[in-house]
């Protein structure tokens, strides 16, 4: 008979499910962001979205019939038949051109100025730099009071034979764009010297012993190797079609054929129907997003990645 | 042990900070004791809520906390709907409606009941003519109307004057439009007579910066004027006058039918100040509101457009917070000599709410019954310099106050003359932000004309306003999903 060996079983040790400190670091460090996340991004987005689909009714939003699901969408075609929107909507596309195709090259010109130290450069960093770091309530106010009747600039437009009221009327917009390239002008030339300052000096000694002279340097050496910055600075401009809305805002109160959609946007959402300005806002992004993206691809192509 | 000690008291202080944050339950108590007011930080200032607030403690024992915010519209979705810090709020622009029928205000219907102490009568009687029809809305889920708000002013506009120098210079306050022209001729020729230079006086200040609006006290009055309250009251409708229909509304900004007088109004208002510049201070439509406020206190000027927050703004400007002349406002002087005065209610549709969720919601009624009384009535003109609560001023005693010449002018005009209001609860209006009113899509013309005057001719204006108005039409009554 076979003797039946009954043996226990090896006691299995009991794992303690122990949290170990960095575990409790990574819940803590990634708890904020993405309880951000969801909250501001995920949270927003999907309310606005979800107002793209109501209408009011007796004094509240609603949703609207299915058989007019795109009730909002086809009243936003609608206005842009209006000469009022089509005002707003070229008003917003200058912003492109004074972003990316004004302000962008003026600040890579005077970024590399400061960055060569040529005379006078020091002066010039607090010139550009100021709009930067005051407040643009401030800097507007600065703006628009130095050109009043009694201001800085009265004097020097009565020589040109022009009344100091620059702000009134058709010259209001330029007054507008004339402002927002020289306070953006300081924003781009921060960025713009702190990605010269990371270009290795031995490529620029190099290029000093071959006797490179300044301009081919600047177009051979300097812009390829800031690349990156001058993609993003170029992304940020074009997303300026659909962000300016401070500026003309402060200066002109949108009015004079200075209202942006993001300004529209804006002023709508201080309103009652936020489904106006919440499905304008998602078409623009629908209509931004490839557009940027594109870009940016093409963007980046064109010097490949930058590593130093 | 230490990390047992160590995560006990994380965990105590994290439901400490919790506790700290909920602001609680725990602190009701001490809340129901004090009701918490926010005021729009604006042209009527901050002694008028700082010494009703003391009295109020004084008479009831109830403390009143104030905060005057001039963020308060920026924070006030927020605050309704993720908890209150106060529990009234006053200001301009509040979006009530919208927020009475998303459920977000408390129902004054018991407030409008009660008796006001003092007065014998009704909070609802109690009120200026006009301000029960226009706190009235459907609420949450409700078919009929209630009320969810209190109007907080009722307001008066045109020129103040400095009546000092009237008397100095022996002109006689216009009562017409008539007058009023030659009454700027006057002053202008005066000064060119005595040789102009710095010290001449002229006969306007005003700003096309900053407040070129404010021609709109003196314009709409002359509009109402013109074309009577039926025609005002059909206009704050925004229907077809012809066919009551919305979907043609747009016929209420026709030049040729019905805001014939509106433009009429306009082309006064250009014949006086576009055609003779010179009866401006100079280049004002580019001028900034402080340095036509400036011009005013300095006695560099006879006349400047303003409402009854001009006294208190005037004063601001000098050193020692006061003038050291009588100011007054005139009743807009009149396009017909034979017609009745009337009054543009400025500002009348600002109010007062009580959020749903106000910790003290019977205390904040209280308190908004207490402001009917004659003495809150009376302290608020006092305090704010000549402002006037939306309440019936017939039976408060302000015979002190009328001493002073601004006051008494306000009280003068808002009791003399037809009040009319330009607020609307046409869906219109109330669903289409900044472009169903008077100037549609909220574009001035004052400060244009000025600068281009052929541009912007009466005419013009008319045909541009209602070429607007018409072109948009459909789109604004589709966002206000009126048919």
């Amino acid at each position: 008979m076979e003797k039946v060996i009954e043996s226990n079983p090896p006691k299995r040790k009991r794992r303690r499910f122990k949290i170990k400190g960095t575990s409790i670091f990574i819940f803590v460090m990634l708890f904020y962001p993405v309880a951000h996340f969801l909250l501001m991004w995920f949270g927003v987005n999907i309310n606005s979205i979800l107002l793209t689909f109501q209408t009011p009714v007796k004094g509240k939003l609603v949703w609207v019939e299915f058989k007019e699901l795109f009730y909002n969408y086809e009243t936003l075609f609608l206005s842009f038949k209006t000469s009022t929107v089509q005002s707003m909507l070229k008003a917003s596309g200058v912003y492109f051109i004074i972003s990316c195709l004004i302000t962008l090259p003026i600040s890579l010109f005077f970024s590399y100025f400061i960055f060569k130290k040529i005379v006078g450069n020091s002066f010039f960093k607090v010139i550009f730099f100021l709009p930067s770091i005051l407040p643009l309530i401030i800097l507007t106010l600065v703006f628009s009071l130095s050109f009043s009747p009694n201001g800085l600039m009265a004097p020097i437009l009565q020589l040109f034979g022009q009344k100091a009221d620059l702000f009134i009327g058709d010259s209001a917009k330029w007054m507008v764009w004339f402002f927002c390239i020289w306070a953006g002008i300081g924003y781009d030339v921060i960025l713009l010297t702190s990605g010269m300052s990371r270009i290795p000096r031995d490529v620029l000694e190099s290029c000093k012993m071959d006797g490179v002279p300044p301009m081919k340097e600047f177009f051979k050496i300097i812009i390829p190797l800031t690349w990156p910055t001058i993609t993003t600075l170029f992304i940020f401009g074009m997303m300026s079609v659909f962000n300016v809305y401070l500026q003309p805002m402060f200066l002109t109160s949108g009015m004079y054929d200075t209202m942006t959609i993001g300004l529209k946007i804006y002023q709508d959402s201080g309103g009652s129907a936020l489904n106006t300005p919440a499905t304008l806002g998602l078409f623009c992004s629908l209509v931004a997003t490839p557009i940027i993206l594109t870009t940016r691809w093409g963007l980046n192509k064109i010097y490949g990645d930058v590593n130093y | 042990m230490k990390k047992k000690h160590l995560c006990i008291f994380l965990l105590s202080a994290s439901l400490l900070t919790l506790v700290g944050c909920s602001g609680g339950d725990g602190d009701s108590g001490s809340k129901s004791q004090s009701v918490a007011v926010c005021v729009y930080d604006g042209g009527y200032g901050t002694s008028w809520i700082e010494k009703i607030a003391k009295e109020y403690e004084e008479d009831t024992g109830i403390k009143v906390e104030w905060t005057a915010d001039d963020s308060i519209l920026d924070r006030i979705e927020d605050q309704l709907k993720n908890g209150c810090d106060y529990d009234i709020i006053m200001s301009h622009d509040i979006n009530w409606q919208n927020f009475a029928s998303q459920g977000l205000l408390a129902s004054l219907d018991d407030l409008y009941e009660r008796n006001v102490e003092g007065r014998n009568k009704k909070f609802k009687d109690s009120l200026v003519s006009g301000a029960l029809e226009m706190s009235k809305c459907e609420g949450e889920g409700e078919d009929e109307e209630h009320f969810y708000k209190v109007c907080y002013t009722q307001g008066a506009g045109g020129l103040i004057y400095n009546v000092d120098m009237f008397k100095e210079h022996k002109w006689t306050v216009p009562t017409t439009y008539s007058e009023l022209v030659t009454l700027c001729e006057q002053i202008y020729q005066e000064g060119k007579a005595s040789g102009r230079d710095e010290k001449s006086i002229v006969p306007l200040a005003w700003s096309g910066i900053d407040r070129q609006y404010y021609w709109d006290y003196l314009v709409f009055e002359w509009w109402a004027e013109l074309a009577g309250q039926d025609k005002i009251n059909a206009f704050r409708d925004f229907k077809d006058p012809s066919t009551g229909k919305y979907s043609t509304g747009y016929e209420v900004y026709n030049p040729s039918t019905h805001y014939k007088e509106f433009i009429q109004a306009y082309e006064m208002w250009y014949n006086l100040i576009v055609a003779h510049p010179e009866y401006s201070i100079k280049d004002a439509y580019s001028t900034n509101l402080a340095s036509a406020k400036s011009a005013f206190v300095n006695g560099e000027v006879a006349m400047i457009p303003y409402a009854q927050w001009g006294k208190y703004e005037l004063q601001q400007v000098t050193d020692n917070n006061s003038l050291d002349f009588n100011i007054a406002m005139m009743k807009t002087p009149k396009a017909n000599a034979s017609s009745n005065s009337v009054n543009y209610m400025v500002g009348f549709g600002d109010s007062m709410i009580i959020p749903e969720n106000a910790l003290n919601v019977d205390g904040a009624k209280d308190f908004l019954l207490y402001l009917a009384s004659a003495k809150a009535c009376k302290t608020f003109v006092k305090e704010s310099q000549g402002a006037f609560l939306a309440f019936d001023y017939s039976d408060v005693d302000l015979e002190e106050l009328q001493e002073d010449t601004y006051t008494k002018s306000i009280y003068d005009k808002l009791t003399t003359s037809t009040d009319f209001t330009l607020a609307s609860k046409s869906p219109l209006a109330v669903w289409t932000s900044n472009s169903v009113m008077p100037w549609v899509t909220n574009e001035y013309y004052y400060a244009s004309a000025c600068k281009e005057p052929s541009k912007y001719t009466s005419s013009i204006v008319g045909t541009n306003i209602y070429n607007i108005a018409k072109e948009n039409w459909v789109v604004w009554c589709r966002s206000a999903n009126v048919k």
